[in-house]
Order: C-alpha cells, then sequence, then structure tokens
C-alpha cells in the first residue's frame, strides 16, 4: 500500500500525511493516558498502605481516563480496521465480492458513527450548560468531549476508507482489497 | 420500520461489519422507535467512566501484552520443561500449563497462539510430537487459562453480570485447573502410545531454568495474595502488575526498549481494549432498552413455558452458548449474551457466579470449535495450515474439554466451594 502514494493524487499525499500524524498524536496520548493512569492507581496504593493517605480525585480521574483509552483505542483500531466483527463469512467471498461488501459496510459504519456523534454533541453541551465540575476545577463536558470527537473520527477514517478503496478499484490498483484502511 | 432496520443491521454483522456500529446501531434504532432521544444511548456508554472495575482492563491487557512480547514465554517454558520433561506427555503438559499462564495475563486475544505457538510448535514435533496432535493442542491451548486471575473475560463477566469480581476470581481456579489435568491425562496417553522419550530429571537445570524464570513466577501470587490479603482492589493489582511487568522487561531482563518497543505494544494492546470497551459502551445502552421494555422478563416467561426443570436449562445452555461461542468472540458474547441468560439462569436457581464459570468455558471450547472458532484461523494464519486439517486435529482435544464442561455444569461446587472457602 505504501509505494502507491509516490505516484498518487496530490490529495492522497497529503491525506496520507494527516493520516500519519494524527494516527502518531492519537497513539501518544495513549502511551501518556495508560502510563499515568498505572502511576495513578498504584500510587494510591501506596498512600493507602504505607502512609494512610490517598488523593480524592484519584478514582474519578482514573475512570475517565479508561473513557478516553477506550476512544483513543477505537480510533487507532478504527484505522486499521480492526474492529472485533464476526468476519468467518466474508473470508469465503472471492475478493471482488468482497470488495464491494466491505465498501458497503464501511458506509453503513460511517453513517451510525455520525449519529452517535451527533448525540453526543447535544449530550456534551448540555452537560456544558448544567456547568457539572468533575475534579479539581475541571468541568466535566471537556473529559466528555472525547465521546462526540472519537465517534465523529471514527466516521471520518470510515468515510476516508471508503474514498480511498473507490479510488484505487477505480485506478485498477491490482489485487486491491478493500476495508484494510490505512493510507 | 424499525425490525427492518434492525434486521438489516444484523445481516450487516454477519457479513463482517464492527459489531460496536451493530450494536450502536440497533440502540439507536430502537430508542428512535419508542421516542426517547439518541442521548439516553450517550448517557448509558457514559457510564464506561464510572465502573470502577474497568480500570483493571486496559491495565492488565497492556501488562499481558508486554509479556508477550517479551522472552518470558521462553523462560516458563524452559522451567516447566525442566519439572515435566521427564513425565510421559510431559512436553504437552508444560505446553498446556505455559499457555493457561500467558492466557490468564493476554486474556484469550489470540495473542497467546501467536507468542507460544512459534515457540512450542517445533519443540513438540521435535520431541516426536504427530504434526496433528501438536496443532490440536496448540489451537485449543489457545484459549485455555481463561479461567484463571486476572483473565479480562472473567473482569468483563464480572462488569456485566455486576458480581463481585474478587469471587469470580476465586471461582474459576479449580474449574481452570480441572481442565488442564483432564487435558494433562489425555497427553500421557498420547505421550505413552506415541512412545516418546522423555529427558531426565536433573535438579541442576530446574535450578538453573528457576534463576532465569524467578522474576515472573511471583506474578500470580502479587494478584492473588494482593487481593485476597486485602491490600489492594482488582484494578489497583492491575496497576501493580503494569508497574511489576515494566521494571522487570525493562530493567532486570532487558527484553523490552522503552523506546522501540513500547509505543508499538500500547498501541496494539489499546486497539485491543479500545474495540472492547466500544462495544461494551454501545451495548449499555441497548441492555438499558432491554430492562425497560422488560424483555429478560418476557424471556422468563417464555423459558418456563418450554423448560421445565434445572437441568434441562443447563443443558440448553451448554448447547447454545457453543453456538454463540463459535460465531461470536468471547468479548461480544459476554457484553450481549449474558444481559440475557443472566435473569433466566437465576430464575433456574443457577449461581450467578456458577453461570459465570459455565458461560467462559462454553465460550473457551467455542473458540476452537468448527466451522467459525477464531483459535481456528489464528492457528491457520500462524503454523500456515489449511483450516480443514486444524479441524481434524482439535477434535479429540475438544471432547476431553467437552467431558470438563460437562463436570463443570453440574457439579456447581466446583466453582463455589473455593468462593465460601473464602467467604467472599
Amino acid at each position: 500500500m505504501k509505494e502507491d502514494a509516490h505516484h498518487s493524487h496530490p490529495i492522497v499525499t497529503i491525506a496520507t500525511f494527516f493520516d500519519r500524524t494524527f494516527a502518531w498524536i492519537v497513539a501518544t496520548l495513549l502511551i501518556v493516558m495508560l502510563l499515568s493512569m498505572t502511576g495513578l492507581v498504584a500510587g494510591q496504593v501506596v498512600l493507602r498502605n504505607i502512609f494512610n493517605s490517598g488523593i480524592a480525585w484519584a478514582d474519578i480521574a482514573s475512570r475517565h481516563m479508561v473513557l478516553w483509552i477506550a476512544f483513543l483505542g477505537a480510533m487507532l483500531a478504527t484505522r486499521n480496521r480492526q474492529h472485533i466483527a464476526i468476519d468467518a463469512l466474508t473470508r469465503l467471498i472471492p475478493r471482488r465480492a468482497r470488495n464491494s461488501v466491505r465498501i458497503f459496510l464501511d458506509l453503513v459504519a460511517c453513517g451510525v458513527c455520525l449519529l452517535l456523534a451527533r448525540a453526543a454533541l447535544d449530550f456534551v453541551l448540555m452537560e456544558r450548560a448544567a456547568q457539572t465540575e468533575l475534579f479539581i476545577g475541571i468541568p466535566a463536558w471537556i473529559a466528555q468531549a472525547i465521546i462526540p470527537f472519537g465517534f465523529a473520527m471514527m466516521a471520518l477514517e470510515y468515510a476516508i476508507g471508503v474514498g480511498l478503496d473507490i479510488y484505487r478499484i477505480v485506478t485498477n490498483v491490482p489485487g486491491h482489497i478493500a476495508g484494510r484502511g490505512r493510507l | 420500520m424499525t425490525a427492518l432496520y434492525v434486521i438489516a443491521l444484523l445481516l450487516c454483522a454477519i457479513c463482517g461489519a464492527p459489531l460496536f456500529v451493530i450494536i450502536g446501531g440497533i440502540a439507536l434504532a430502537l430508542f428512535y422507535a419508542v421516542g426517547i432521544d439518541a442521548q439516553a444511548v450517550i448517557i448509558e456508554m457514559y457510564r464506561l467512566a464510572s465502573a470502577p472495575m474497568l480500570v483493571a482492563i486496559p491495565l492488565f491487557t497492556f501488562a499481558g501484552f508486554l509479556l508477550a512480547e517479551s522472552s518470558s514465554p521462553k523462560r516458563l517454558v524452559n522451567l516447566y520443561r525442566a519439572i515435566f520433561g521427564w513425565m510421559p506427555g510431559g512436553l504437552a503438559i508444560v505446553s498446556f500449563i505455559a499457555c493457561a499462564f500467558f492466557t490468564a495475563f493476554t486474556g484469550a486475544s489470540g495473542v497467546t497462539i501467536i507468542a507460544l505457538g512459534g515457540l512450542l510448535y517445533p519443540i513438540l514435533t521435535s520431541e516426536q510430537y504427530s504434526e496433528k496432535f501438536s496443532l490440536g493442542l496448540l489451537t485449543t491451548s489457545g484459549s485455555l487459562g481463561l479461567l484463571f486471575p486476572p483473565s479480562l473475560p472473567l473482569i468483563l463477566f464480572a462488569i456485566v453480570a455486576q458480581v463481585n469480581v474478587d469471587a469470580l476470581f476465586l471461582a474459576g481456579i479449580v474449574p481452570g485447573t480441572l481442565l488442564i489435568v483432564l487435558l494433562s491425562i489425555y497427553s500421557i496417553y498420547t505421550g505413552r502410545k506415541l512412545g516418546i522419550p522423555r529427558t531426565p530429571f536433573h535438579l541442576r537445570t530446574i535450578l538453573k531454568a528457576l534463576r532465569e524464570a524467578i522474576w515472573i513466577i511471583p506474578l500470580p501470587f502479587i494478584v492473588l495474595v494482593g487481593i485476597y490479603g486485602g491490600f489492594f482492589t482488582a484494578s489497583e493489582a492491575a496497576a501493580i502488575t503494569v508497574i511489576y511487568v515494566l521494571i522487570v522487561e525493562v530493567f532486570i531482563y532487558r527484553d523490552i526498549s522503552i523506546t522501540r518497543d513500547i509505543p508499538r505494544i500500547v498501541r496494539d494492546s489499546m486497539i485491543l481494549v479500545g474495540g472492547v470497551l466500544m462495544i461494551l459502551g454501545c451495548a449499555l445502552g441497548l441492555t438499558n432498552y432491554m430492562v425497560d421494555e422488560q424483555i429478560p422478563m418476557k424471556a422468563i416467561e417464555l423459558m418456563r413455558t418450554c423448560i421445565s426443570s434445572r437441568i434441562m436449562f443447563l443443558a440448553l445452555l451448554n448447547v447454545f452458548l457453543l453456538i454463540v461461542g463459535c460465531l461470536m468472540d468471547i468479548f461480544s458474547a459476554t457484553i450481549v449474551v449474558v444481559p440475557l441468560i443472566l435473569p433466566i439462569a437465576k430464575e433456574f436457581g443457577v449461581d450467578p457466579i456458577h453461570l459465570g464459570i459455565i458461560f467462559l468455558t462454553n465460550l473457551e471450547i467455542g473458540y476452537s470449535t468448527p466451522p467459525v472458532g477464531m483459535n481456528l484461523f489464528i492457528s491457520s494464519f500462524r503454523f500456515k495450515k489449511p483450516i480443514p486439517q486444524l479441524y481434524r486435529a482439535s477434535l479429540p482435544f475438544l471432547g476431553v474439554l467437552f467431558i470438563a464442561l460437562i463436570i463443570i455444569t453440574y457439579v456447581p461446587d466446583l466453582s463455589l466451594w473455593l468462593v465460601q472457602l473464602f467467604g467472599r
């Protein structure tokens, strides 16, 4: 897949650049989140068992980090088309037929993610209006914003996937397998 | 109209659409049909941030992936070989224990076959185990050990069924051991029949292997003693495990490089975690709808008219779950199926903890069951063998596991006595 980026349309080249940068940012955030969550939770154990104290907001913070990890991980899973699916049947059908099925399924996925993103946006806007505070002055809606953002990005990933698959099929990239994701 | 939409989505699911999309889509459609705002789905999904146990999922998964990427599998296999190699079928027993150990930490996500298969397959065949036996062993062992703490499926079941995870951890130990013992007996029999040469018992080899694996051995005990000694919760145990594994693999064994390996391992493990949690998040909305519409109650009514006894219920449960197990992966199956069968099981007097063990044992077997068990595909990919060959190879092992399943299903005390002993 990498080679065809060189002699393809400038739009594809630009998209590739943004895709890689974005994936890098998501992966870096994941590492930061995962390691700080580990430190926070383990820190609680040490504080409680040795110093008999604790951080009041550690629990709520680590639980929201799980929410962020879930969506960041899901964004990467979408990009690599590694979401959990029942794909036993599609392995059995020939490549061309499978390509059209996969493009269609990506379209469905894109639509559902958009609907979820819109519902999540309404939810976050409501929470922002309610001005709930999560901990130490962090408003709840900021932590929740990952939900609409995550779904919007997943919808975008699926849309890009569909566009690229169609582009490659039209330009006759030999042996192209649709639904691989990844630029 | 809604029914059509739901059926269309289910068709997409069978064709391989991501399951979170299907579950989320169905939840949206059903809420829309009863005139509830789509926000309800998101409000339920936001409960992902309210379950303290969920913290354990990314942490244990990360620790498991770290272990699998290091040379710890090799160290453990060497140690178990030194200890069990003298027995007939010893190497097979070694494989079962090593696979179970890693699956407990990696959560039956196919990582075991990838990490240990490549290591054990050449050893098994070079010691004159037949290709068929070796392939069958490694394929079915890919999910062996998911009954042992702190496996991801146990944690997930505890969250979905709202049972105490500490109790579920204890409940899995005896049934998990039963699976290994029965498989070992079968291997001893096969080892004898094939006349496989045994390695002599050397105390010095054991000590050497022990020295090399000394840092990995304490892992399960840190988790168990920590939780049951009351020092920390299961989620905290996960964080301690991550720190311990990081120190051991990065600084003591130096198997894993911070700059080269850690980013990749975080990515790979969190892709799995993100996938599982996304399905869980979407399913929370769906479950909420089903409870509101009293669907479990209606299912109970229906069941009462066709099933008369507990024994019959358990038998049907096994058949149903074996089918589920070979169609779905263990995570989505747990998230989707458990809320439905839990109230019915309670109605027939099945303890939720016992139900968890039955459920996971079934899915463990379903994982390697033809035609579409996931282990078969992973194995076929890993060992470059055609799937029909793997069908034949795994059949005898599935037979043994099936016997264990029957025992686990009809002897609840096997799952419950450790729980009662510790009063959890």
